[in-house]
């Protein structure tokens, strides 16, 4: 067990650990941390490790946020601290190890801005009805030949797709390079215990779909910010480059579909042979209802927006439906293990834990205001005449609805929301007013900022 | 779609620039003067940026101005202007500089402003009372060489400026944020009231 800093220190220098990544996913979804010593490692395990608080307050492109009103937490860049959780360390390569961690203020006390924290809290309040979450998602992106150094030189545009051109999903006749990468991913996967599914060619050139094995929500979103940095070092070292952009190039883009189901006493308790059970019920009656609001944290970006085009594969409607990809939600029904929601609307450019925190928090508001969703939604829920509600289709439209949406603020609270919506709305500002295009197809500006992060 | 009570028109999801624009119209028909030509004027106007891609199309007919953000093709005029710098035109495309429709539209992009101790009562009086702002806004004016205290709570907040770009600020015409990035006025507060009188500042140029 890593429960005292002698254990963990037995451990770091049982493997010859020289330095120690600790690491941490701020609002934006990025993956940020330090690298210390293994004596420091010892020193800040009670402490913490101090971040100016900027690391909550910088946008994509490195400029301060402003806009809004700030938490008692900021100030005049006084300190957050990263607390880690030792069940997290990692044997990362030979000499290095990793540990992720939750941000608190300098009392202790849990920033509500912070991710990670909101996301556990969460969880715990199901837990304390009674259900334990259990989740899964995909990880999409699109993989390139060029290096990112030369993908830079070309500010991002006119990449080659790895594996060729003729992609479209599930294909195998992929040129080697590309399975090359996605098996080199994997086995790095396996070597840090990441447990991973599936993968497979996904719609548009160059596009792989990665699937992580279903386990409690903070284990699912910690594997997924791991993956994503692995997929990014794996890249590197193959001298390709990958991004996680909602939609980087004019094909299709790219989504992160969260599954969702709850157990009690080890049962899936939204299954019932005829349909959903009762709980699912309520639970999709929460989802539904803060569906348009929660769309912010799902869709967070300027760019994320831009998947939502009718028959390209995401939901473009505030619908949910048994069985039913074209919705909003699908429910799967009917068998003891599977019946799951599957959340159908973030980006792959979302912070995972943001999202997984908001489809929770309206499972929750819905399982204790037993909550009736609406009808299900029986054929296809594109190109519908006016009637059906849409999903927000732009960064500020999403922010409205947010702002508007008592019941999430009421369950995800109303510091992180503010927050949020104050970032979201600082991203507005800045794409109109420094260089982007709202209409012009893909800009340079939304590459140059989004291409390598979140 | 939002409407004020001269007929100045959005569009559901502004941009900024919309929302700038349409604020700007609003001002102008509160000035006497610049009522009458508001709604005298006919016409299809595109304003887009010297610098970047931002642009509105201004359609002007039966007392109405709607605001719609983009270049409409069937335009009767373009005027490029610096946006740094209020609405200054750097260009007039479809007809001479001092064609009439020219002429007026620019008469009411830009209004004349306000003395800076009005401009700066109607920015406390809209903003003063939200989340974040400080109690207590202390405005110095550098060539008046004068004070002008607005509310009497804490923290306090001091922003000095010459009268000029503290009319210009308080009015939204400026924003906030650029000014003390660029030294035209300087301020005393913390960062994070740095952050809400930014927001501050917006709403003004915005929604006001």
């Amino acid at each position: 067990m890593l429960d005292t800093p002698e254990n963990i220190g037995n451990w770091l220098r049982e493997r010859n650990i020289t330095s120690v990544r600790v690491e941490g996913t701020n609002l934006e979804g990025a993956f940020i941390g330090k690298n210390v010593s293994p004596r420091k490692l010892e020193s800040g395990l009670t402490s913490g490790f101090a971040f100016a608080d900027v690391a909550f307050g910088l946008d994509l492109g490195n400029v301060p946020q402003f806009g809004f009103a700030m938490p008692s937490w900021r100030g005049d860049l006084p300190d957050i601290l990263l607390h880690l959780d030792p069940s997290t360390i990692v044997e990362w390569a030979p000499g290095r190890a990793a540990v992720l961690g939750d941000f608190r203020d300098k009392e202790g006390q849990p920033l509500p801005a912070c991710p990670r924290n909101t996301l556990r809290r969460l969880t715990d309040r199901l837990d304390g009805l009674g259900y334990r979450a259990k989740v899964a998602i995909e990880i999409e992106a699109t993989v390139f030949e060029e290096s990112i150094h030369e993908a830079r030189r070309k500010n991002y545009q006119d990449l080659t797709p790895l594996g060729g051109a003729a992609g479209s999903a599930y294909h195998l006749a992929k040129s080697k390079d590309w399975d090359d990468y996605m098996s080199a991913v994997a086995r790095r996967l396996d070597e840090l215990g990441i447990d991973w599914e599936a993968w497979n060619d996904e719609a548009a050139a160059g596009q792989i779909e990665l699937n992580l094995a279903p386990a409690d929500p903070v284990t699912v979103a910690d594997s997924w910010a791991r993956t994503r940095q692995v997929m990014r070092e794996v890249a590197f070292g193959l001298d390709h480059c990958v991004t996680f952009m909602a939609k980087p190039t004019a094909g299709y883009g790219q989504a992160s579909h969260v599954n969702v189901s709850l157990e009690q006493d080890g049962q899936n308790v939204f299954y019932e042979e005829s349909g959903p059970s009762k709980v699912m019920t309520h639970f999709l009656g929460g989802v539904m209802a803060t569906l348009p609001g929660a769309t912010s944290f799902a869709l967070p970006q300027i760019t994320s927006y831009r998947r939502l085009v009718d028959l390209d594969g995401p939901p473009t409607t505030v619908t949910w439906g048994i069985a039913n990809k074209s919705a909003a939600v699908r429910a799967v029904t009917g068998h003891p293990k599977y019946s799951r929601l599957e959340y159908r609307t973030p980006g792959a450019d979302a912070n995972i834990y943001l999202v997984l925190a908001a489809v929770l928090a309206g499972g929750l508001a819905g399982l204790e205001g037993k909550i009736d969703p609406p009808a299900p939604f029986e054929q296809m829920a594109w190109c519908l005449p006016p009637g059906t509600a849409r999903i927000p289709d732009s960064i500020s439209k999403a922010a409205a609805a947010l702002e508007a949406d008592e019941l999430l603020a009421g369950v995800l609270g109303q510091d992180l929301v503010d927050y949020w919506l104050g970032t979201r709305r600082w991203e507005w500002l800045q794409f109109h007013t420094t260089g982007g295009d709202p209409d012009a197809d893909l800009t340079t500006w939304e590459s140059n900022r989004y291409f390598e992060l979140p | 779609m939002t409407r004020s009570a001269v007929s100045v028109v959005t569009e559901d999801d502004p941009t900024p620039l919309v929302l700038s624009v349409a604020r700007t119209l609003r001002a102008s028909a509160r000035v006497p003067e610049l009522l009458p030509v508001l709604r005298g004027l006919s016409g299809t106007v595109v304003v887009r940026s010297k610098d970047d891609p931002q642009a509105v199309t201004i359609r002007f007919a039966d007392g109405e101005s709607r605001v719609d953000h983009g270049a409409a093709a069937d335009r009767d005029l373009v005027l490029i202007v610096d946006l740094a710098d209020r609405f200054t035109i750097v260009e007039v495309r479809g007809s001479e500089p001092t064609a009439p429709l020219a002429d007026a539209v620019h008469s009411v992009l830009e209004p004349p402003l306000p003395p800076w101790r009005d401009a700066a009562t109607g920015f406390w009086e809209f903003t003063g009372s939200d989340p974040g702002m400080p109690g207590q806004l202390v405005v110095t004016c550098e060539d008046e060489q004068s004070e002008y205290v607005l509310g009497d709570g804490l923290p306090r907040y001091v922003i000095s400026g010459p009268s000029h770009t503290l009319a210009r600020v308080f009015t939204g015409t400026d924003t906030f944020l650029d000014a003390v990035f660029t030294g035209a006025v300087s301020i005393r507060g913390t960062l994070p009231q740095l952050s809400v009188m930014a927001g501050a500042s917006l709403k003004v140029r915005f929604r006001a």
